[in-house]
This record gives structure tokens, C-alpha cells and sequence, in this order.
């Protein structure tokens, strides 16, 4: 591997590529794999959105900025961010109030917070944040986490969390939890506290079904049985496995793909784009997108298991594995096997704000990888 | 940089639990590709088969409506190909400028004010650019090949004889269905068979792409009318005119060839124009020489002196004695607009004695009145398979007392339509055959009543020699002679009923006559609702329009002209070979 033969090199004769570019503290595997998956994305997006090039622009501007938030968070030193990050986490918690506040106050948008020419989600910084804080204050901490610990991170992931459950904005919110639950996963928590944690959530399931909105118990049920609406919600998810189905083994090509094209598809360029990508590329397709999030998630284990810095660790483990976390749901949603919860597929699907602090997360992963080499010579 | 790193000994749970959760991980990316090889290789076929249940379909392709056309093979009603032009607009935005300039321009528009109306509608997947574009037109935005645009075949239905010939020839509703008239009764045959096509519909329902066709659409066939647009027009215009200028509720005209019953003009007013259908009146939706049903008056008389002369119940020689009333009994008196004294047929007919006709139907009592005007197809549906014909009214005559056969006499309390009565007076014009009569051409066989004798043919042409005096100086109807043509006819003038009461103030104007008188080309009947202004009597009123009418009907139809003496107006004798 690449990182044990730079550090294995020791008088340095000459700088290698990956020397090169780790000295704009660019992690070439991650880099090039996210880039794999942008312009893949972009591509989609441009049969999704019905060959709208005005959109497509837009996702590539959004993807620019992302890129150039990647490269400037990776300049940082993981210390700093350590350090900072539960004074971001505050900031975001503070917008969420002002958003819930212009929510109730004006109507409409109650996730977006717009300012000026930029509109933006902090629930979405706040998925980022949630488990960097978390990292951040158990490290120096003895491990694995105690009573203590445990109910200083629980309060840390349920304020901003719950939060988010009054926009309301209930797939957001479940995310941020468990992002919180699996740094304290990685953090060595006790299984005996694994197995509490499940039990109270099991207990406490019937409660959360009577406080869900109207339509999110209809997602719940329209999953459980798909034809109890054709027509309706579960018309969503019978027009995706349709589209999946029919791309067969090669797919119908690029721009042939009927469901999306014949409007069939909803929120094709959105939540079920990878529809739209699996009926145009076929099984094939689908597995080449799959191995693309594979190498990613892969490249950001290994980060984290290269580290044994506490707070380099587990933010790198738990950014890697909410961004897989996040690429198996909408997946898993689109072709059936969950309910329908609103999760974009990271890189791919249309938006901005979830793609802005998708990269800046790799800019985190890719900062700590950095400066850990160049601390090690 | 320099801070003791925290490497308190958790290495061990750490990185055993994210080596574990990389490899459920990888195990999750395999579940999902199981997922996706089950959709998209297990069940590949069934979800595209559901697909394309979706997208795929046959629409029906309307077939050219067959044409209506008059004995001449001029067209009443006929079906225009049109081109529907739609776009999908993100698409068509995407096209050249220049393209969209060409296009505008052929749409008889600004780009500015297209690219407006396509924004407008930019979300949806269907916007009509043009609708009922002819071919020709459609084909030169064809050739643009413009992005997005995409074009769908009509059809549009013409009448070209507009408001004259409205009521008879009939509409089609939207589907190009026939729902009145000849349209209606015609349908089977002008219809034709709609094809089939398979299209790629979108989610909303409208044709993006068409696969090609399953069946042809078959034309329907054309229908000819034994009608002629010439004198339809004529009739139609002379008769619009009289009841403008009498200020008339409506009025029906009927021109026909006695000699085969085929009808030659049949029209209607007020009328509609079938080419704008925005506003009708529903008055203006009767084809009124087949649905109205009224009470002929003095028309009916011919038909009564016919019988009586056929059954020798009255000869030419017989005559009576009126005073200008008759006090038939304390519910009736009879009365002639004067005292005509001492008259035999002739002068009834001439003068329109009300007094003579009720002595000579009550010399033949209620039977044989009945039994004669049934055998002239009173009160009973013609032959023509019209939609709304009406068989008017003729009670059976064991209900009628001495008062309903005095008036019957003089055609009250008795109902018939003018198809019915210009019929009965093609009987005489015809020798004494009462013709079937004949709208559509080629329809021969299945008649309900096909042509008989009513009458012979002496009593046919001794009825001719008394009605040619009804035109002649001291007749009722000078005013329906012609220059050319001698002409027998008859005037009948009946009071309206109001409120169940027949009325000294609204009355019924009619004419029927015949020409030339001895060896009849043409049957016209003309009939006047309610005139108000100036004279309401159907010599005044129906026989101008007559005159009008034949004149140049007969021209038209190229009769020869009669050696007609002209002795009373002092002209010379026109002596013309046949």
C-alpha cells in the first residue's frame, strides 16, 4: 500500500505523485474515487433531469464548491478541527432554532435557510458535525466510554436531533442519531449498553409511531404492503422497481431509459435517480456504482484504522460509515427493501447543501490521512 | 502536534469493531447488488412487461367521414384533413434559433411571442402550437424538423351550402359522430372504420412516439342526395326573404319531381350557418317540411274534389248555392270570405269556397273522406328515413261527428306535414300515382309504401285543368303564374291556434302548385308561419315565393317551356316546340 511505502521511505530520494499531492494534503485514492463518483453523478443527472442542462450546470457548480470546501478543510490540521468542532456544532444547533423560528413564523420553507443568494440546510451540517463533536470530546477521555460519557454524547446527539424533529424532518434526525451512536460504537461502548440502548428503542417504538406525522406512518405502511396505494405513496416505489427492473442485465442505454423519460419515475433527478442510472445501465451499472462506494467507504476505514489518535479515529471510521450508511438506505429504499424515507443518494442525486458537506466530510478524512503522514517523517 | 497522542490501549475494540462494520458493510453492497440481479435478471421480464403496459398503447385513428353530395355530385358536407401540431416545449426551446424563427413565421407568429408561450409552459409535457392546420401547411413545419414537435392527424367537417341546406344535411359532434339529419341517419355509411396505432404514451396520458399502425383506418363511403344544391339554395333564399319581409315566425319549402319522387330541395327557416356552430336556436334545428305538423287549410281541397271526382260522389257539371255562410248547426257556420253565389268545382277551387268544399265532403260522407286522404299518404310517415319525420295527425273517422267532416273538408282538425302534402299533389301532377318519395340516391328496395295509383289518370288531368284557374285572373293565386309555364296550384290560408283556439289573428300562408300544369316537371310547396306584415293569405304570401322559385327551378332543370295561352293578361300565345 501506497501510505506503508511512504512512511517506510526514509531518506527520500525523490518525491513520489502521491507525495506530491499529499503535500496539498489531497488523498489521491479518496480523490479520485469521489471524483469517479461526481462525474458519474453528473452524467445521471443529466438523462434524470430530463436532459436539463441548466440543472446540470447548477450540480456542477455546487460540485466545484464542494470540492474547493474539500481541499481548504483538508489544509487543516485535524487538532483544529477537533477543537472547533463543537463550537460549529453550537453554531448549527443556533440555526436550527433560527430556521424552526422562521418556520413557524413565516410558512413554507422550514428547512431551508436562505441567506442572501445562498439557501441552505443546516440540518445537513449538522449530520457532520454530530459525530465530529462526539469524536472531539471523548478524546483524552478513558475508553471504553462510561455512564458518564455516554450521557454527556447522548444529550450532544439528541438536542440537535430532536431539533431537527420539529422542522420536521424525521430521516434527518435518524441519520444524525445514529452517525452520534456509531462514534460511541467505534469508541469501544460496552455491549451491555449496546443491548440497553436497543431494548429502550424497542420499548419506546410504539411511542415514536403515535407522535409520526400522517405521512410518515403512511411510508411505514405503504413499505409493509406497497399496493395498499398504487396510485399513491406506494406508486413511488412500484414506478422504481419498474425502472430497475426493466434496465435487464445491460440497460436500455443511456437516455433510453423510459421510465424517467415518460415521467413515470417521481423525484427522478432527486431521491430515485439510481432508479433512473439502473434502468439506463443495467445490473452491470449498478454494480460498477456499487464498487465506486465501496472503494470510497474502503479508503476511509483504512484511514481510520491507520490512525490511533482517539479523535482521528473515530471521526474518520464514523464519516465513512454514514456516508455508506447514507448510499445503502436510499438505495435500499428505492429498490424496495425500505420505506421510503427522503435520503439522497450521496454524490449522485440533485442538490446542494447535502453535496457541500458530503466533501467537506472527505476534506475532514482527507485532512486527517494528510497531516498524519507528514507528522510521521 | 506535540500533545501525548491518546493511545490508551483501546486500539483492540476500535479496530476489530470498524474491521467488522467494513465488512458488514461489503456485505450490505452484496445485498443490494442480490436486490438489484433479482429486479433486473430474475425479474427483468415481468417489470418490463409492466413497463410497457405503462407507456404502451393502441389508440384508435379516425377515418375520413365519407362526403354528402347533392344528384350533381356537388358537395353538402364533407371531411377536410387537418393537422393538429403539438410540442413538448423544453424540447422545442432547445432548437436553433433560427429554426424557431422558421417556425413562428410559419405559425403565423412572433419567435419573442412562441418562446413566451413555450416558457410558459415549459413543466409540461403537451402544448397544442396549432390546431386544424391544413396539410399543406402542416408539411411545410414538417420539413423544419424542429425538435420536440410532433403532429397528429384530424379531420374538420365542411358545409359548403351553409345555412341552406343546414337542417337537412345535419352535424356531427365532436367524435365526428353524426347526430342529426343526414349526418345522423347516413352514419353507418359515411362513418367508416377508425384504425389502430401503437404510441408511447407518457405518464399524463399524451402520444410522445408513435411505433406505426396495427389496421388502416378505412374511409367511409359518400352519400348522394337525390337534393340539388341550385335550387336548394333558390328555395332557401326566396323563402328566407318572404318571411323577412312578412315578418314571419319560420316557413318550409319542398320542391320535388313528381314523376319518381325524388326530392329536389327541402328547406327550412330560420336557419343556422353548420360552419360556426357557436350560437343555434333551437328553432333553427327543425327540418320543418318533415317535423311540422300544421293544418293544411284550403290546400287540402285538390285531395278532397280528387276523391270525389274519382267516385263520381260529385260531377263537374253539379252546382250549389252558398250566401257567403252556412249555419251547419249551432256549433258551426261556415263562411267564404264572400258570397260566391252559385258555384260548381271549379269555382270552389278557384274562389277557395270553404261552403262548396264542406258540401262536397259531406255529399261523400266521413268514410270516404278518411279513406281518401289515407290513400294520399296523409297523416303517415313518407319514406324517407329521416330523423324526427313526423306522421301528423288523422283521427279515424268513426270519431268524426258531421261538424269534423264539414271542416276536414277544408283541412282543419286534420294534421299533415308538407313532405305529406306536396306528395298528395304530385299524385295529381303525376297522372295519379302517388309517387315514393326519395332523399337518398341508390337506396332503392325496402319502401314502406311504394309508388301506387290513388287516382286515374283522367281525374288526375281534369284536377290540373281546375287548378290552373286558381292562378288565372279571379283565382286566388295570380300571383304564382309564370311567363313561360302554365300552372296549377292551390292556396291555403289557415288560421293559427292560440291557446287552443283557432285565431282570427295569426294565420298559416301556403302554397302547392305544379308546372307545366300539363305534363308536371316540379311539385313546390311553399309554406309561411304567422306573417304579420303586410298580407298573411297564401296567395299573397306563399305563391310569390312559388313563382320565384319554379321560375328558375324549371329553367335549371331544363323544362321545356308550355304553349301557354295567356289569354286574360292579353299577351300573345308563346308557341314553343318541345
Amino acid at each position: 500500500m501506497d501510505v506503508k511505502s511512504t512512511v517506510s521511505v526514509a531518506n527520500r530520494p525523490e518525491p513520489t505523485l502521491t507525495q506530491r499531492v499529499s503535500a496539498l494534503h489531497i488523498d489521491l485514492p479518496l480523490f479520485l474515487t469521489l471524483l469517479m463518483g461526481c462525474c458519474l453523478g453528473l452524467w445521471v443527472l443529466y438523462t434524470a433531469s430530463g436532459q436539463s442542462e441548466s440543472m446540470v450546470a447548477r450540480q456542477a457548480i455546487r460540485l466545484g464548491v464542494g470540492l474547493i470546501a474539500m481541499i481548504v478543510i483538508a489544509q487543516i490540521p485535524p487538532r483544529w478541527i477537533r477543537i472547533g468542532a463543537p463550537w460549529g456544532l453550537g453554531i448549527g444547533v443556533i440555526l436550527l432554532v433560527i430556521v424552526i423560528g422562521l418556520g413557524h413564523s413565516s410558512l413554507g420553507a422550514r428547512r431551508w435557510l436562505s441567506l442572501g443568494v445562498v439557501r441552505f440546510q443546516p440540518s445537513e451540517i449538522v449530520k457532520i458535525l454530530v459525530p465530529l463533536t462526539l469524536a472531539s470530546f471523548l478524546y483524552a477521555r478513558p475508553l471504553p466510554p462510561r455512564l458518564f460519557e455516554i450521557m454527556v454524547c447522548a444529550l450532544l446527539i439528541a438536542v440537535p436531533a430532536g431539533l431537527v424533529v420539529i422542522e420536521p424532518d424525521f430521516g434527518s434526525a435518524v441519520l444524525i442519531a445514529v452517525s452520534g451512536a456509531t462514534v460511541l460504537f467505534f469508541a469501544g461502548l460496552r455491549w451491555r449498553f449496546i443491548f440497553a440502548v436497543i431494548a429502550l428503542l424497542l420499548a419506546a417504538a410504539p411511542v415514536v409511531w403515535f407522535s409520526l406525522q400522517n405521512y410518515q406512518q403512511a411510508r411505514v405502511l405503504t413499505f409493509l404492503n406497497p399496493s395498499r396505494a398504487p396510485l399513491g405513496a406506494g406508486y413511488h416505489i412500484l414506478q422504481s422497481k419498474i425502472a430497475i427492473g426493466s434496465g435487464g442485465l445491460f440497460g436500455q442505454g443511456w437516455l433510453d431509459g423510459s421510465q424517467a423519460r415518460l415521467s413515470f419515475l417521481p423525484e427522478a433527478s432527486t431521491d430515485f435517480i439510481f432508479s433512473v442510472y439502473a434502468e439506463e445501465t443495467g445490473f452491470l451499472g449498478v454494480a460498477g456504482m456499487l464498487l465506486i462506494y465501496l472503494l470510497i467507504l474502503g479508503r476511509g476505514i483504512v484511514i481510520a484504522l491507520n490512525n490511533s489518535d482517539t479523535f482521528e479515529r473515530l471521526a474518520a471510521a464514523s464519516l465513512s460509515v454514514v456516508f455508506f450508511l447514507y448510499v445503502f438506505v436510499n438505495i435500499a429504499m428505492v429498490s424496495g427493501i425500505l420505506p421510503v424515507v427522503g435520503v439522497p443518494l450521496p454524490l449522485v442525486s440533485y442538490g446542494g447543501t447535502s453535496l457541500v458537506t458530503l466533501l467537506a466530510s472527505f476534506g475532514v478524512l482527507m485532512s486527517i490521512q494528510t497531516h498524519r503522514e507528514l507528522l510521521s517523517q | 502536534m506535540n500533545q501525548p497522542r491518546n493511545t490508551t490501549g483501546l486500539p483492540a475494540p476500535g479496530r476489530w469493531r470498524t474491521a467488522a462494520v467494513f465488512l458488514l458493510f461489503v456485505a450490505a453492497a452484496g445485498g443490494l447488488a442480490g436486490r438489484a440481479f433479482f429486479l433486473q435478471i430474475l425479474d427483468h421480464g415481468v417489470l418490463t412487461k409492466r413497463a410497457q403496459s405503462q407507456y404502451m398503447h393502441t389508440i384508435s385513428v379516425p377515418a375520413n367521414r365519407g362526403a354528402i353530395v347533392d344528384r350533381n355530385g356537388r358537395p353538402l358536407a364533407l371531411s377536410a384533413p387537418t393537422q393538429t401540431v403539438w410540442a413538448v416545449p423544453s424540447a422545442l426551446l432547445k432548437a436553433k434559433p433560427t429554426t424557431l424563427t422558421q417556425l413562428a413565421k410559419r405559425l403565423k407568429t412572433s419567435r419573442s411571442d412562441l418562446k413566451k408561450r413555450l416558457k410558459a409552459h415549459q413543466d409540461s409535457q403537451f402544448y397544442y402550437l396549432k390546431r386544424q392546420l391544413s396539410p399543406f401547411k402542416a408539411s411545410r413545419i414538417r420539413k423544419l424538423k424542429a425538435p420536440g414537435v410532433f403532429f397528429k392527424r384530424a379531420y374538420k367537417r365542411f358545409y359548403p351550402a351553409g345555412p341552406a341546406a343546414a337542417q337537412l344535411v345535419g352535424l356531427t359532434d365532436i367524435d365526428g359522430k353524426g347526430v342529426s339529419g343526414i349526418e345522423l341517419s347516413a352514419n353507418q355509411t359515411l362513418a367508416g372504420k377508425p384504425g389502430k396505432r401503437h404510441v408511447i404514451t407518457n405518464r399524463p396520458g399524451q402520444v410522445v412516439d408513435e411505433l406505426g399502425y396495427l389496421t388502416s383506418p378505412q374511409s367511409g363511403h359518400s352519400v348522394k342526395l337525390t337534393l340539388d344544391e341550385r335550387l336548394q339554395t333558390i328555395g332557401y333564399q326566396a323563402l328566407k326573404q318572404a318571411v323577412a319581409k312578412h315578418q314571419a315566425t319560420s316557413g318550409a319549402l319542398v320542391v320535388l319531381n313528381p314523376q319518381n319522387g325524388h326530392l329536389l330541395a327541402l328547406a327550412s327557416v330560420p336557419s343556422f350557418n353548420p360552419n360556426n356552430r357557436s350560437s343555434i336556436a333551437p328553432a333553427a334545428l327543425h327540418m320543418r317540411p318533415a317535423t311540422e305538423v300544421m293544418e293544411p287549410g284550403s290546400s287540402i281541397k285538390p285531395i278532397l274534389i280528387s276523391g270525389a271526382l274519382q267516385h263520381n260522389l260529385w260531377s263537374l257539371s253539379k252546382r250549389i248555392h252558398t250566401h257567403g255562410y252556412w249555419r251547419l248547426n249551432s256549433h258551426l257556420t261556415i263562411r267564404d270570405d264572400e258570397n260566391y253565389g252559385t258555384e260548381g268545382l271549379a269555382r270552389i277551387l278557384k274562389k277557395s269556397s270553404n261552403i262548396g268544399a264542406a258540401h262536397v265532403g259531406l255529399t261523400m260522407g266521413a268514410k270516404r273522406v278518411w279513406q281518401d286522404y289515407r290513400q294520399f299518404g296523409l297523416g303517415q310517415t313518407t319514406d324517407i328515413n329521416f330523423p324526427g319525420q313526423r306522421a301528423g295527425t288523422l283521427r279515424p273517422f268513426t270519431k268524426w261527428n258531421r261538424t269534423d267532416t264539414a271542416t276536414a273538408s277544408y283541412g282543419y282538425g286534420v294534421g299533415v306535414t308538407p313532405l305529406q302534402l306536396a306528395r298528395a299533389y304530385a299524385a295529381i301532377a303525376n297522372n295519379g300515382i302517388l309517387p315514393s318519395l326519395k332523399l337518398i340516391e341508390g337506396q332503392g328496395g325496402r319502401t314502406r309504401a311504394p309508388a301506387h295509383r290513388v287516382i286515374s289518370r283522367q281525374t288526375a288531368m281534369t284536377m290540373r285543368r281546375l287548378l290552373k284557374g286558381v292562378v288565372q285572373p279571379g283565382g286566388t293565386a295570380v300571383r304564382a303564374q309564370l311567363a313561360h309555364y302554365a300552372v296549377a296550384g292551390k292556396t291555403g290560408t289557415a288560421r293559427l291556434v292560440r291557446n287552443g283556439k283557432h285565431t282570427k289573428k295569426a294565420h298559416r300562408a301556403i302554397f302547392v302548385g305544379m308546372a307545366p300544369a300539363a305534363n308536371p316537371a316540379l311539385v313546390t310547396l311553399v309554406m309561411v308561419n304567422n306573417p304579420t306584415r303586410g298580407s298573411y293569405f297564401g296567395g299573397t304570401v306563399a305563391a310569390p315565393v312559388f313563382k320565384r322559385v319554379m321560375r328558375e327551378a324549371l329553367h335549371i332543370m331544363g323544362v321545356p317551356p308550355s304553349p301557354v295561352k295567356l289569354a286574360a293578361s292579353g299577351r300573345k300565345t308563346v308557341e314553343v316546340s318541345g
